[in-house]
């Protein structure tokens, strides 16, 4: 079974996160079966299991480590994060390249901002550098740290011939 | 050429270089005391941690350093390295310390951590490293240690897909690499790269 490594649109919805956590517990069973979803990917109708790259997984545990979700939170994560996979199942998407230029991708992101907006928060998409700008709706500025992850134009650009090319790890 | 590369290398050299970077912050107090030293029995009686010994760090007692952020010093007495950690490894960052790639995780996880730092500088005393010397890394909340088991010189193109494949490991394992040789001023393929097995300090429960 041919193994792909890409980005997927649903790391975005999972990744959601700048909340400053007051008090976060680490990442708690409902996390961590989103996690666990998430690390699983989509299988296409060609047996091709498009999974997330390591480095969008470690980043979506250090930001389920460091947030706290309510159950009704990672509900709507997990509901935008089947619908994106079901799209890329539906399309036979096979790359971040194919998402982006996909007549979906637009529905795509609409499921991801959605998701986010239900859970507290706006999204203003970045790129594969400098990341997304996700700004909690009480008006205040949460934009500390931002990994690629959680970018949605991001993730859609970095493909594994992408991260092929681009040290990440390395200096 | 020769001018350039004097100026880079006094860029990365002197101790007391400008922060280029207003957004560098530290949060890393070395006089603080670690979480054992600030809970009594008290405070865990009843708990999974009741008992002569702590068995854990919760994870609340952490603070997950934000980019930027020097969050702990490694050191080795022997090698004469002392260096402060920040997390993130971007050029302002390298130019103050080790700089720890974003896509790791901090000491007590029980993942890979992964530091970088210049080889005319900060790393330079890792030019003597052995297997078998112990390595320190100091944070807020718990002193650990590490020991080298192996060190190399390596590809940096190679690195990375090392590294990559080290990302998802359930061991914790410290890394910590540099250009190489060690007086290089420009930039090269080769990395000077030590694996280093954690040895002491405590876990952090963090799922």
């Amino acid at each position: 079974m041919k193994k792909t490594l890409i980005a997927v649109i649903s790391a975005i919805v999972l990744v959601a996160v700048l909340a400053i956590a007051v008090s976060a517990a680490g990442i708690s069973a409902n996390e961590q079966k989103l996690l666990d979803k998430f690390k699983a990917g989509v299988t296409l109708e060609d047996g091709t299991v498009v999974t997330p790259p390591a480095v969008y997984i470690t980043q979506a545990e250090q930001q389920l480590a460091k947030d706290d979700f309510t159950d009704a939170e990672l509900a709507k994560l997990e509901k935008a994060m089947d619908e994106i996979f079901a799209i890329i199942k539906a399309e036979d998407l096979h790359s971040g390249r194919e998402v982006k230029a996909s007549a979906k991708y637009n529905e795509m992101v609409q499921i991801a901002e959605k998701a986010f907006d239900e859970i507290g928060y706006t999204v203003t998409p970045g790129d594969e550098v400098n990341g997304a700008n996700i700004v909690k709706k009480t008006g205040v500025d949460m934009t500390a740290t931002i990994v690629a992850v959680v970018a949605l134009v991001s993730v859609l650009a970095l493909s594994a011939a992408v991260i092929a090319k681009k040290r990440l790890l390395v200096k | 050429m020769i001018n350039l590369a004097s100026a880079y290398a006094s860029l990365v050299i002197a101790d007391e270089a400008p922060n280029f970077n207003g957004e560098l912050k530290k949060i890393y107090d070395p006089d603080a005391p670690k979480y054992a030293d600030t809970v009594s029995k008290d405070d865990v009686s009843g708990t999974e941690q009741s008992g002569t010994e702590l068995k854990y760090i919760p994870m609340n007692a952490v603070h997950f350093p934000e980019s930027g952020e020097q969050y702990g010093n490694v050191s080795c007495e022997k090698l004469g390295l002392n260096a402060p950690v920040y997390w993130g490894d971007t050029g302002a960052i390298l130019r103050m310390g080790a700089g720890q790639s974003k896509y790791t995780f901090p000491p007590g996880f029980g993942r890979t951590i992964i530091l970088s730092a210049h080889n005319i500088s900060f790393f330079n005393p890792l030019k003597n490293a052995e297997v078998g010397d112990v390595i320190k890394f100091d944070t807020n909340y718990e002193t650990y240690e590490y020991r080298i088991v192996k060190a190399e010189v390596a590809k940096a193109a190679d690195l990375e897909i090392e590294f990559n494949d080290m990302l998802l490991t359930e061991k914790e394992t410290l890394v910590m690499y540099t250009c190489y040789p060690f007086d290089a001023v420009v930039a090269v393929p080769d990395r000077f790269v030590v694996y280093c097995e954690k040895i002491s300090g405590l876990d952090v429960k963090w799922r």
